[in-house]
């Protein structure tokens, strides 16, 4: 019950190959310097953007097959995403910014709530479920940001570099928090970081992109 | 001579404040090939002020004496009737049934095309197939350059037929309620057709505006739906329709101007009766730009005074309608 | 690369597209319920012909997978699964009258054409004769006649608009812009009443020709305005910074860098401003009317036009005159059409349209 990624990724005109494996419950995390792909990888699990060549499988279902032409949609994957930039929903407030992805997979109104104020409180966010992301600090959308994610109970937990918009303090929080709630979760989760130390401190295992070499 | 411009392109991207500084006064120093060749620009661009103004200012010296002689009953009556020829009774203009069924036929053509027009942009924008894209795009284009009185022939011909069982249908189920209700059953040429054949003409402008500010939705909370196993639906209904919601209803404002002003179509498939209806499949309506089209060719001089009148009053509609609606739809793109 | 990997398990991983039993089965019971509900639907509310089965199937379609998805709990919301079939039906409805009109105008339009059509007037037939005599070579060129007029008069004054916004880009212009917007909103029939009540009443006392074209131009100024701004626009900066680095003027760098730069573009915005007012009917009835025959007296005659003759005919309401209407039309949406084409053509994606 793995996930396992071999093939080339792309997203517009960039591509590399990537190989990549990782277990349940443990956090891989994928190194690279800027312009490696390591966001790249994480899209094309996600599904948001399609593999070249190579083979994308989770607990033994395809995800993407080019040979074949297919690939399933980012909905069907079970996936949850903490984006770099966060990319919370400006217009919705805390609570429906993480219902919002439990709503979508058809769960009803208020077992979602239930769940959300669950989720704010694991990662000590229960305060902010009235606001609204524009009025909260860089480590409060952090929170919500990977609120949102976890309330879905996701298969594989994706996470790009969860500690850019935080600052020091919560930085240390968050490098103990992390181990935690994925230990609780028994999902696969991937982590792109630049950062050795967050690697080495989170990560049980570690995949590390070379610089793209130009052609 | 001299003439001044205000150097603040970083003052206009950062904001005065964020910089602190007030942009600088520019002594530009023109040779005078370019300020004449600015001048001649800027004459030939402010042609089109001349003739708004123009419009305006002719339609208003016409028809004052209809305003002066009928003061505001031109807007509350619906009577229009010329002087008998001997002089028996006298004239009365009034508008307000023009007006009202201007309003009934352009509501209902917007209330058809909108949710339409969001089918359809929605399924060009994120649901079509790549390759089908353009084509489709080009046929919506091609759709819109369709003249007036090509669709006014096919509503009269085609849709008409159809349209007057699909009103039957209504007024069968539907008859109880007074919008559905009909004096006589006669279900030709009324509001109701009129409006269907106008939303068919209106649909490609609402269309296209609403494409473009649905292809503006930000592509990143799309993904960010998807990143957390939103369906294509979720993340159209979370992100793009939000998004594109004051867009579109600059969208259906413009659309609403259009279909006020539509002339011959709506001419060919209304039956023009000079009496304030709200029942749309009565075969009773009006339009003030079809009164004018209708009533100019046998008008006495003093009649054509009422009629450049109401073409005053429909010029003004209009011109409120697209002014809300312009400011709406610029206000709603995402500045480049 | 130094990935630090295992090996691929040798399991053979599953393929969620590939049609399982179940799938097949929600197929079959959806598709057998629409099937049945369409036929009630059809039989038992009064919707009839090719049309009626359309709207209840496409109703059936989606009320039978609204109740299967409740029912099955398949994880997805309602909304989720009808949303797609909705937006695309949509999509598929509109088309209906776009195919319904061109295909009537085709079919109905070429049973009136012969050589003849094209070649002959109609001064001395009526439009109730037959078929096979009379034409509209006068409205053809009538109608070439005004929109030319029209062209020449508009086209340079919207391209000056444009420039002004664009390449003066002075206090006023976003005021220019909007009075060009607020040119667009104005409804065709009040552009001819204008120019009904200056220059007909006032200077040449008799409904003419000339007149239909400065109606006409009214309506296809802003059309050309927005969209050589959109032209121009995309004309990049270094172009012009070049030219004013070699010591050109504003005048110079405009006309001959700029201009030239966009000479296809801007040919495409008139082409648009001509296939905008080309089918425009109301405010030639109020102004160059219809005349039986061609005219070249543009100031004391009446004209006649492709949109005003099908109107004359469609209003004299017989078999045969429809049957005019019908073909007049078909050569007047081919040409409309035809500038559309080659305007899109010209200037590669549809910049015309916002």
């Amino acid at each position: 019950m793995t996930l396992e990624l071999h093939g080339t990724v792309q997203r517009g005109e960039f591509h590399r190959e990537v190989r990549i494996s990782a277990q349940p419950g443990e956090v891989t995390a994928i190194l690279g310097v800027n312009g490696s792909g390591k966001s790249t990888v994480l899209h094309t699990i996600a599904g948001l953007s399609p593999l070249q060549t190579g083979l994308l499988t989770v607990d033994d279902v395809t995800w993407d097959a080019p040979a074949e032409s297919r690939w399933i949609t980012p909905e069907q994957r079970h996936c949850a995403v903490v984006f770099q930039d966060l990319r919370l929903f400006p217009h919705l407030d805390v609570l429906r910014n993480i219902t919002f992805g439990l709503r979508a997979s058809g769960i009803r109104r208020v077992a979602a709530i239930a769940r959300a104020h669950e989720a704010l409180a694991e990662v000590g966010a229960s305060a902010l479920v009235n606001r609204k992301p524009a009025n909260l600090s860089g480590g409060e959308r952090q929170r919500v940001a990977l609120a949102r994610a976890l309330v879905m109970k996701p298969r594989v937990l994706l996470l790009d570099e969860p500690f850019a918009s935080v600052d020091e303090d919560s930085h240390k929080a968050f490098r103990e928090l992390l181990p935690r709630i994925v230990e609780g979760l028994n999902a696969i989760t991937l982590m792109v970081t630049h950062d050795e130390t967050d690697a080495s401190a989170i990560a049980s295992r570690q995949v590390r992109l070379s610089p793209q070499e130009l052609p | 001579m001299l003439d001044s411009w205000t150097s603040d392109a970083p003052a206009k991207l950062f904001g005065v404040s964020d910089i602190g500084v007030t942009p600088r006064q520019l002594k530009v120093s023109r040779g005078t090939s370019d300020k004449v060749f600015r001048g001649f620009i800027l004459a030939g661009a402010l042609f089109s002020l001349i003739v708004l103004a123009l419009i305006s200012g002719f339609l208003m010296y016409r028809g004052f004496g209809i305003f002066k002689d009928f003061g505001f009953s031109f807007f509350t009556s619906s009577k229009w009737e010329a002087a008998a020829d001997d002089g028996s009774a006298p004239a009365h203009f009034g508008v307000a049934a023009m007006l009202v069924g201007s309003f009934v036929v352009s509501v209902i053509a917007v209330a058809i095309a909108v949710p339409f027009a969001m089918a359809v942009s929605l399924f060009l924008e994120y649901y079509a197939p790549y390759s089908l894209r353009y084509v489709l795009t080009t046929i919506l284009d091609l759709v819109a350059s369709i003249p007036s009185v090509i669709w006014g022939i096919w509503g009269y011909t085609i849709l008409m037929p159809h349209a007057v069982g699909w009103s039957k249908t209504l007024n069968h189920w539907l008859g109880w309620f007074p919008l559905f209700d009909v004096p006589a059953p006669i279900f030709e040429r009324s509001p109701f057709i009129a409006g269907m054949l106008l939303a068919m003409m209106i649909l490609p402008i609402v269309t296209s505006v609403a494409r473009e500010v649905y292809s503006q939705a930000p592509r990143d909370q799309i993904d960010a739906a998807y990143g957390l196993g939103s369906s294509k639906w979720g993340a159209m209904r979370t992100v793009v329709l939000p998004f594109g919601k004051s867009g579109l209803i600059g969208g259906t404002m413009l659309g609403l101007g259009r279909a006020l002003g539509e002339t011959v179509a709506v001419y060919l498939v209304l039956n023009l009766v000079f009496k304030v209806n709200f029942h749309i499949l009565a075969s009773v309506g009006g339009n003030v730009a079809s009164l004018i089209a209708s009533r100019f060719g046998e008008a006495s001089p003093y009649e054509l005074k009422a009629l450049m009148a109401a073409g005053l009053v429909l010029f003004f509609m209009t011109l409120i309608v697209n002014f809300i609606a312009t400011t709406i739809v610029n206000r709603s793109k995402v500045p480049s | 690369m130094n990935a630090i990997a295992t090996e691929v398990t040798p399991v053979t991983p599953r393929k969620p597209w590939k049609n399982t039993r179940a799938t097949l089965k929600t197929a079959t019971i959806n598709g057998f319920f629409s099937a049945v509900l369409a036929t009630a639907l059809y039989t038992f509310t009064g919707l009839d012909g090719i049309l009626g089965w359309y709207v209840s199937f496409i109703i059936s379609v989606m009320v039978v997978m609204a109740i299967v998805s409740k029912v099955t709990g398949n994880g997805k919301s309602i909304a989720d699964q009808v949303a797609p079939v909705v937006i695309s039906a949509g999509f598929a409805t509109v088309m209906i009258p776009w195919i319904s009109l061109i295909g009537t105008v085709v079919q109905r339009g070429v049973k009136g054409i012969y050589t003849g059509f094209f070649t002959h007037d109609m001064l001395v037939n009526s439009m109730d004769e037959p078929l096979n005599v009379g034409g509209i070579s006068h409205a053809i060129i009538g109608t070439l006649i005004i929109v030319g007029i029209a062209t020449i008069i508009a086209a340079p004054l919207g391209i000056i608009a444009a420039l002004y916004i664009v390449e003066i880009n002075g206090k006023a212009a976003r005021f220019v812009r909007f009075l060009t917007q607020a040119m667009s909103g104005v409804p065709s029939i009040v552009a001819g009443l204008f120019i009904y009540s200056t220059v007909i009443i006032t200077v040449t006392h008799k409904n003419n020709a000339f007149a239909g074209s400065l109606a006409l131009a009214i309506l296809m100024l802003p059309t050309v305005a927005r969209t050589s701004e959109e032209v121009l626009k995309v004309v990049p900066r270094e172009i012009r910074d070049a030219s004013y680095a070699l010591g050109a003027t504003q005048v110079r760098t405009t006309l001959r860098v700029v201009l030239p730069t966009v000479r296809s573009g801007l040919i495409t915005a008139t082409i648009l401003g001509v296939a905008r007012v080309a089918g425009e009917t109301a405010p030639l009835l109020l102004t160059s009317q219809y005349f039986v025959r061609f005219t070249t007296n543009m100031f004391n005659s009446t004209m006649a036009s492709l949109p005003t003759y099908v109107f004359g005919a469609l209003r004299t309401g017989t078999e045969n005159s429809l049957a005019r209407a019908w073909s007049a039309s078909l050569v007047l949406i081919a040409i409309v059409v035809f500038l559309s084409v080659i305007a899109r053509l010209l200037g590669g994606r549809s910049t015309g349209r916002k």
